[in-house]
């Protein structure tokens, strides 16, 4: 008989507990919370002892941190030692620079918009339909063919519209492919819809670009101000682009 | 610099690559350092969120269990930005009081945190072993790696295989012991919701 099942944890993870032995320890087990929340800790310690080759890759891992350390001193005394050249051509170009440039929505957009990047594999679509579709999906967007994941993307929100991410990825395919009033139209529809602080702001922030694209821009200033005040991921970006904003 | 294929990359990560490491880290680092650095973090937290991201991807990789399209830089970016995202929400949360923004993440980013604390979990287990003295090192590693006590007793030369079954009781108790007065395994043991950069 077992007076203390914590003593045979580690024999039942090494699998020499048999018998009656182990009937009793899995029988209590199923009625023991405490004992399987020690039994999972146990089987946590147990593999990361045995698991060396993740200390050799940590000491590996600091090794490439200093390999890069180096090279950005490197490119750093490269940059100072080409800076006093650079500065006489920079005084000539900087003054035609000023005359030619012009900041516009067209402009604000190209410098700001970067494709959605979806996290994971929108499981919201995955875990009905794990199929050769949504992998075809997942491989045209991430090799930028938005033609093609256009119409697939499309088709897969008729069947599932609530997936949050499958809307982003629609609308930045929209925007990658110059249609910027289809994202809009898309983003309002998912911004009335229900979903997570961080998908609200990435919505919010596609709908913004849509609008200075097609030059809204009171619109999107007011949107941009909202993510600004939410001080989430977007806001520093959106304060820059609202600053620019002021000089159009 | 060498230039790699996605599935070399991979491969070559499940195999230590020393020149692949140093790629990963020439390529991706300074976008996660950028994102951290202008989202409050500083270049610590930007450098022990990517290594862990980075360990995080090898074990999926070692074990198989990572999808045949999954794009390396996106990959370990992505988990770099849920785990930051997750921290700033915390934050956020904390301040203005809001208890329901501590519940938003999708299942993705719950599994991708989950994952995340299991590795820093591991990472903590690690250190408090390595501070056991040598003996205790070998008779757990031993143990673990399925010898009998008998064939323990015999390498250590101790007295007897009840011995090495005692030292083997003893120097586990201590470890957990260990781990368990550590006030980081409290934060990274219970849920998500705490604190746990």
């Amino acid at each position: 008989m077992m007076k203390n099942f914590y003593n045979h944890i580690d024999d039942y993870l090494n699998g020499s507990l048999s018998g009656n032995e182990l009937k009793v320890f899995e029988a209590e087990l199923k009625v023991n919370p405490e004992l399987r929340k020690q039994l999972a800790f146990n089987r946590e310690v147990n593999s990361t002892i045995i698991e060396t080759d993740i200390d050799e890759l940590k000491i590996k891992l600091n090794q490439a941190q200093k390999q890069q350390h180096k090279q950005v001193a490197k490119r750093r005394l490269f940059i100072t030692s080409i800076a006093a050249a650079a500065a006489i051509a920079l005084i000539v170009s900087i003054g035609s620079l000023f005359l030619n440039s012009q900041i516009s929505p067209t402009q604000i957009f190209a410098d700001s918009f970067e494709a959605y990047q979806p996290i994971g594999q929108t499981r919201d679509l995955s875990d009905n339909k794990q199929s050769e579709n949504f992998l075809l999906i997942h491989k045209l967007y991430s090799q930028k063919e938005f033609a093609k994941a256009i119409p697939l993307l499309e088709a897969a929100l008729e069947q599932e519209t609530s997936s949050a991410q499958a809307h982003l990825m629609l609308s930045s395919a929209y925007l990658s492919s110059s249609q910027p009033a289809k994202a809009e139209a898309l983003l309002k529809n998912l911004l009335n819809t229900e979903m997570s602080f961080q998908h609200k702001e990435i919505a919010k922030w596609y709908l913004a670009l849509s609008l200075t694209k097609q030059g809204k821009t009171s619109e999107a200033r007011t949107l941009f101000n909202e993510i600004a005040n939410e001080h989430g991921f977007y806001a520093k970006e959106a304060s820059d682009i609202l600053a620019l904003f002021d000089k159009l | 610099m060498q230039q790699y294929s996605n599935s070399e990359l991979l491969t070559k990560l499940t195999e230590q690559d020393q020149t692949a490491l140093n790629y990963l880290y020439i390529k991706l680092f300074p976008k996660v350092k950028k994102m951290i650095l202008r989202l409050g973090g500083d270049y610590d937290n930007a450098n022990d969120v990517f290594q862990n991201a980075i360990i995080l991807l090898y074990r999926k990789a070692k074990n198989n269990e990572l999808n045949q399209t999954i794009m390396v830089e996106k990959y370990v970016v992505g988990i770099c930005k849920v785990v930051w995202q997750k921290h700033l929400s915390q934050e956020k949360a904390r301040s203005i009081r809001n208890e329901k923004l501590k519940h938003e993440l999708s299942p993705y980013e719950q599994e991708t945190i989950s994952e995340y604390l299991l590795s820093k979990r591991k990472q903590l287990y690690l250190e408090h072993f390595k501070r056991l003295n040598d003996d205790c090192k070998n008779v757990l590693t031993a143990f673990l790696k399925g010898m009998s006590f008998a064939e323990i007793a015999k390498n250590q030369n101790f007295t007897s295989e009840e011995y090495a079954r005692r030292k083997k009781y003893l120097c586990k108790e201590y470890l957990v012991k260990s781990i368990k007065s550590d006030p980081n395994y409290h934060l990274l043991s219970n849920d998500y919701d705490e604190e746990f950069l």
